[in-house]
């Protein structure tokens, strides 16, 4: 339970972050939703390590957060090369 | 939702509130207090012969004679105005040391208008606030230590609310005493920790923003942003770019003048502060910050201009911000209870010790749950965290209550601060200890007999020391001094009587317990046998 719980902490925090970013570049053209997604940092990274507490192993709990990490990534860099975001 | 899943939620629960606990109480402990942070402040510059409140004319002889007589002011100073509470005109800067530190300058206008230099020796309104966002470690991590625990402590909420649900009707607003201790105790802290559930999410989220905030933009400086993060969201909330100096000597607006200007950019503002940058260049910048009358929870307001011209470079106000500026001053606001006035922050204060008294219920739970009914020698664990949940949570009070003590009568001492802050952790410590070298009941309760005492000294201390017993601060009209000596002395019987409620527990229950006494008879005289480890 140790290790399923500090992997629900820590790998839902750079999942988290890269949600919020994928949103900021998605959203660039919506200067004034900046502040308020930034300030949603807390609530979805709290959100992401609860419901990764609903996964039935530590395996699928680390698979299901890096995917979510990596494909969000993903996504943000596509989203650059279409032009989207602050660059 | 299963038992097996409710049981992964309350392991989850139990770390987290085991983990994060002890820092919260303290923090919300203090916390409540700071919620009358001015009150504090009246109640420790208590001065019998009070400062006629001084005027903007008064600031502005002030303000040529520091820059006059301590140029090195020049770069950087500050000028808080008399107000409501404040009746003195003061001006700050702050030298920074070769070690990194910086050091305060102070100024005041003497009634026989000379600069007084002597630094406010009052610091115990400060000290309970660094208390709250530090616990007691020290400042240069301490915040971040709490802003890693508020993280932990959103987990918290969450499994708790998580565990709650399944009985979230049958069990809400029910709380069942009796012999079972341990569904008393579960009842209490659930009660309060539903009940107070948004307030709580509120302060997980405020504080985690305020202590780590600053990490949290990193990572999205590399991401998404190519423009320094903190310029743009600095300008969001109303952060005037600096001025830079051209060299060139000129004179200052005067004070006065300055505060008009602001009023008619920002109007209705009660200026609090007036931040002076480059004094007496062509290029020097003021910035007045105050408060305002809003519509949204936000009061804060600051107009920045040209110290010379009074150009307006800039003005910040909560009706004209940005979504996203009043959303972050929004929760920022609610943090700090600045909205809803006296009746708002006796809202806070209670929340504040009930708060507190939600995680202390918790330690007790975690070992109330552990308890073995049929043996007098308790887990190790129980024993361990039993002595260090008493030690810290009531030596934190405790502490609090000397600190109070010390301040008062140490008021003449330019080291009052310092003393201060000494007479609080030589009480939380000593409590740490005492709770380690007696048996737990009797620990718990000489501590909380010590709270009582400490707290209860405050009004005594008042009557001694300034000369103001309790009646005559009622009769004089002195509201603030009276009523921090009278909650002190509603204090002190609650303490009392939580003291009287574990000796009780200690001699008339099940011996089977960490909170029994270590004797076969009740004779707490006779206490020969402690409780062993294992």
């Amino acid at each position: 339970m140790l290790s399923k719980s500090l992997i629900a902490v820590i790998l839902s925090m750079p999942a988290s972050i890269v949600i919020i970013a994928l949103f900021l570049t998605v959203s660039s053209t919506v200067p004034v939703l900046r502040m308020p997604a930034l300030l949603m940092v807390f609530p979805v990274w709290i959100a992401m390590a609860s419901i990764s507490y609903f996964l039935p192993s530590v395996r699928s709990m680390v698979v299901t957060l890096v995917t979510i990490t990596v494909t969000a990534y993903g996504l943000m860099l596509g989203a650059k090369s279409l032009g989207l975001g602050y660059g | 939702m299963n038992s097996s899943e409710v049981k992964k939620w309350l392991y989850l629960h139990t770390w987290t509130g085991l983990v994060a606990g002890m820092a919260l109480f303290i923090a919300f402990y203090a916390g409540s207090l700071t919620v009358f942070f001015h009150e504090l402040e009246v109640w420790d510059s208590y001065r019998l012969d009070p400062v006629m409140e001084q005027s903007y004319d008064d600031a502005q002889i002030l303000f040529d004679r520091v820059i006059q007589q301590d140029p090195l002011a020049k770069p950087n100073m500050r000028l808080y105005p008399s107000r409501p509470g404040h009746p003195e005109n003061i001006v700050r800067w702050y030298e920074r040391l070769e070690n990194g530190n910086y050091e305060p300058h102070e100024y005041r206008l003497s009634e026989e208008t000379k600069l007084n230099d002597a630094v406010d020796n009052a610091h115990l309104a400060s000290f309970i606030y660094r208390l709250h966002y530090t616990a007691g470690l020290p400042s240069s991590f301490g915040i971040y230590a709490l802003g890693i625990i508020c993280l932990i402590y959103g987990m918290a909420l969450v499994s708790g609310v998580l565990i709650f649900i399944p009985n979230f009707l049958k069990d809400l607003f029910i709380v069942r005493g009796g012999r079972n201790k341990k569904r008393f105790w579960l009842d209490a802290h659930n009660v309060v920790g539903v009940l107070s559930l948004p307030w709580h999410i509120m302060f997980a989220w405020s504080s985690v923003v305020l202590c780590i905030g600053v990490f949290f933009l990193m990572p999205f400086q590399f991401l998404v942003f190519d423009e320094d993060v903190q310029k743009i969201f600095g300008s969001e909330l109303g952060r005037a770019p600096s001025l830079n100096a051209s060299g060139d000597s000129a004179s200052v607006l005067p004070v006065a003048e300055i505060i008009r200007v602001a009023n008619k950019s920002a109007p209705g503002i009660s200026p609090t502060q007036l931040r002076y940058t480059n004094v007496g260049d062509r290029n020097g910048m003021v910035v007045v910050y105050g408060t305002v009358d809003s519509s949204t929870l936000s009061t804060n307001a600051n107009v920045s201009m040209n110290s010379v011209t009074g150009e307006v470079l800039h003005v910040s106000h909560p009706e004209s911000a940005s979504p996203g500026a009043t959303f972050y001053n929004g929760l920022i606001a609610l943090h700090y209870v600045s909205f809803g006035g006296l009746v708002a922050k006796w809202i806070y204060f209670l929340l504040g010790l009930l708060g507190a008294f939600m995680f202390y219920t918790g330690n007790l739970l975690w070992i109330e749950t552990r308890r073995k009914r049929r043996q007098f020698q308790q887990p190790k664990w129980s024993l361990f965290l039993a002595r260090l949940n008493s030690g810290v949570c009531i030596g934190c009070m405790a502490g609090i209550s000397f600190a109070f003590l010390v301040s008062r009568a140490f008021s003449e001492f330019e080291n009052r601060g310092e003393l201060t802050e000494l007479a609080y952790f030589l009480v939380f410590f000593g409590a740490i200890v005492w709770s380690y070298i007696r048996p737990v009941a009797l620990g718990t309760r000489d501590l909380l007999f010590v709270c009582a005492l400490g707290t209860g000294l405050i009004p005594v201390f008042d009557g001694v020391f300034i000369d103001l017993p309790i009646w005559l601060s009622l009769a004089k009209g002195d509201w603030i001094l009276f009523l921090v000596d009278a909650l002190a002395v509603v204090g002190s019987i609650i303490f009392w009587q939580m003291g009287r409620g574990v000796a009780k527990r200690a001699r008339s229950s099940d011996r089977n317990s960490v909170w029994s006494y270590p004797v076969d008879s009740a004779d707490e005289s006779a206490v020969i046998r402690k409780p062993t480890f294992g």
